[in-house]
């Protein structure tokens, strides 16, 4: 194998909440534990519910929030302690693409300064036609005309928002793009566009995605690789097939079974049971394995330990100590 | 989707900024548009038209004191009480308090642009820091300050004393900016900024800066009136511009002393200065409802 471009090693992310002078500070664990290897040119999806950590984990890998805990590996160097300065000329090789188009894009820049930008900082050489020839260039390779560079972001609709968030983040043709649930705020039939678009960037650039959503047939039809988290935690490790065909962890079950079919007859033969309950505080978790409350198999030791990921088969990993009486279907308890 | 599929969803027409639009909506704005050629009109007249009158705005005539206007001689708005002319006393008078307005608000606009948005941007104990001197200096009483600067100053250098004044007035545009700036840097485009590798200092001013320039320009034109005000109270005090200098507020002063027997001394000056400010305000409303992002 190939060395990793990045890899996580028991990455924590904690927030410090309700400070107070006669309040004991407490700890929010929107990040907590997770160990990783992504190879260079990877799709490697990121899922769970909202509030589990996906977006903040995201930030982390990329330094736009600080890790209070484990080490982050870029290219087999821990970058997680260095200075901003320090981190600079790696943000040309690690790009993310946003949620939200619009909010992205800054209202009082034209299209061809936004997507510029990361040129000015990173290819300062660069004389003005060069830059500008590179942004058009960019920005044909997310299907945008030439002369778009002189308007402004809200003249376009949130797919063509999100293409120019897209040229942004690739026009320094980074070594790995984190996109943060960017279809999500999109109309159904352009999240397909955009999904093809990011598909046929990585075909021809060979860029690593980091997909961070919670819409899990989109993440199916892009990524290699699925990472499931629950409250910070690692759930599930698997490759996308293994993962859709055969899910181990209950979490995974449950998600799988809470997408929609649209076919009435087939609704009930849904794998398992649907996920009941809420998601517990992420202040206070619970003890031993945090997915116990809402897990119809739940047993009096899944509160003594949390349970670590332990490997299946073929890379796949479950941190639940009862896959095997579970089984890959979700059995009845 | 093609290239020329997309060219075609795009809207037509030229490529229309935000300023674009902004200037659309106020030349639709009468009352505005109103107000601001008066400005630039009393403007161009504070400058040239003393050049048209024969006489010098401290040049005393002996054979016309304190004559009404339209009198049989060339006062077009009498004189004073030392037989200066008025109109040309009140251009000068008008020329000087809007240096004054334009120059105090300058001060003011860079110090509070600056302190704001850095105070807001840093945010945390910087933040608290910062924003607690301006709590202090808001608490110390304003005229106060004034008075002490325009003693340690030389009497009569009304720029130096205006510096000092806008340098005092900075604090609620600090307020401003700081809370406009303290909302922007949560925005996905900023962190798209930081992810970009820029810098503080490239964050301030290509992103916070521009984005924060709407209510600064408002801000800003509502505090020129407020400095001219200012400065006609203390020249009225007798704190401002001192003799043969004449602002509107010690032309006010004067005519208000000669009210009883000669009261065009006191319409003339008060005349422009009402005009005037009225004509900021509007202005500024105008620029309000123009730039406001609520609207769009």
């Amino acid at each position: 194998m190939t060395e990793p471009l990045l890899q996580l090693r028991d990455l924590r992310v904690w927030f410090p909440v309700g400070e107070g002078l006669f309040r004991a500070k407490r700890n929010l664990r929107a990040v907590d534990g997770i160990d990783l290897q992504v190879a260079p040119g990877e799709a490697l999806g990121i899922v769970g519910e909202s509030g589990c950590g996906k977006s903040t984990l995201a930030r982390a890998i990329l330094r736009l929030v600080r890790s209070s805990g484990g080490q982050i590996l870029w290219l087999g160097r821990p970058i997680e302690g260095w200075s901003t300065a320090r981190v600079r000329p790696l943000r040309r090789d690690m790009q993310i693409v946003f949620q939200d188009p619009l909010a992205s894009l800054d209202p009082r820049m034209t299209v061809g300064e936004i997507v510029a930008e990361p040129l000015r900082v990173h290819a300062r050489d660069l004389s003005r036609a060069e830059r500008r020839e590179r942004v058009v260039d960019m920005l044909a390779r997310v299907g945008l005309p030439a002369d778009v560079v002189n308007r402004y972001p809200h003249e376009f609709s949130g797919g063509q928002c999100q293409r120019i968030g897209i040229a942004r983040a690739m026009v320094l043709r980074p070594k790995l793009l984190v996109c943060d649930e960017p279809v999500s705020a999109l109309d159904v039939s352009i999240q397909a566009q955009i999904v093809n678009l990011l598909q046929d960037l990585k075909r021809d650039f060979g860029m690593t995605i980091l997909f961070v959503s919670h819409n899990l047939a989109v993440v199916r039809r892009l990524c290699d690789r699925v990472l499931v988290l629950y409250l910070g935690k690692p759930m599930e490790l698997a490759s996308t097939d293994l993962l859709y065909s055969q899910p181990r962890h209950p979490y995974t079950q449950g998600l799988l079974a809470a997408v929609p079919v649209p076919d009435p007859d087939l609704q009930p033969q849904r794998l398992g049971g649907a996920l009941g309950g809420e998601l517990p505080s992420p202040l206070a978790p619970p003890s031993g394995c945090v997915f116990r409350t809402r897990c119809a198999h739940a047993v009096a030791a899944c509160a003594a330990a949390a349970p670590q990921l332990q490997p299946v088969e073929g890379g796949h990993e479950v941190a639940c100590d009862r896959w095997r009486d579970i089984g890959p279907y979700g059995a009845t308890p | 989707m093609t290239d020329q599929a997309m060219a075609a969803a795009l809207p037509a027409g030229a490529a229309r900024g935000f300023w674009a639009d902004a200037w659309r909506r106020l030349r639709r704005n009468k009352a505005a548009m109103v107000a601001a050629s008066l400005i630039v009109l009393i403007a161009l007249l504070a400058f040239i038209g003393p050049t048209f009158s024969p006489h010098s705005f401290d040049a005393i005539d002996w054979d016309n004191m304190a004559v009404p206007p339209g009198g049989p001689n060339d006062h077009w708005l009498g004189t004073d009480r030392l037989g200066r002319d008025l109109f040309v006393r009140t251009l000068a008078g008008v020329q000087i308090s809007l240096q004054i307005g334009l120059l105090a608000t300058l001060v003011s606009l860079c110090i509070g642009v600056a302190f704001g948005a850095t105070a807001g941007y840093l945010g945390g104990k910087i933040d608290n820091l910062m924003m607690r001197f301006v709590d202090i200096l808001y608490s110390l009483p304003y005229i106060f300050i004034v008075i002490i600067l325009s003693t340690l100053f030389e009497r009569g250098n009304i720029y130096v004393l205006f510096l000092a004044i806008g340098a005092v007035g900075w604090l609620t545009m600090a307020r401003i900016v700081r809370g406009q700036t303290l909302s922007l840097k949560r925005k996905e485009f900023i962190e798209a900024a930081l992810a970009s590798g820029v810098g503080t200092p490239g964050i301030l001013a290509r992103h916070i800066v521009p984005n924060v320039v709407g209510p600064v320009i408002i801000y800003a034109t509502l505090t020129i009136p407020q400095m001219i005000l200012f400065e006609s109270f203390l020249s009225f005090l007798g704190l401002g511009v001192q003799e043969p200098q004449a602002s509107l507020g010690s032309l006010i002063n004067e005519g208000a002393q000669e009210m009883e027997s000669a009261v065009w001394m006191l319409l003339v000056p008060a005349g422009f200065l009402v005009t005037l400010l009225t004509c900021f305000n509007f202005l500024g409303d105008g620029l309000r409802d123009a730039l406001d992002p609520r609207d769009r």
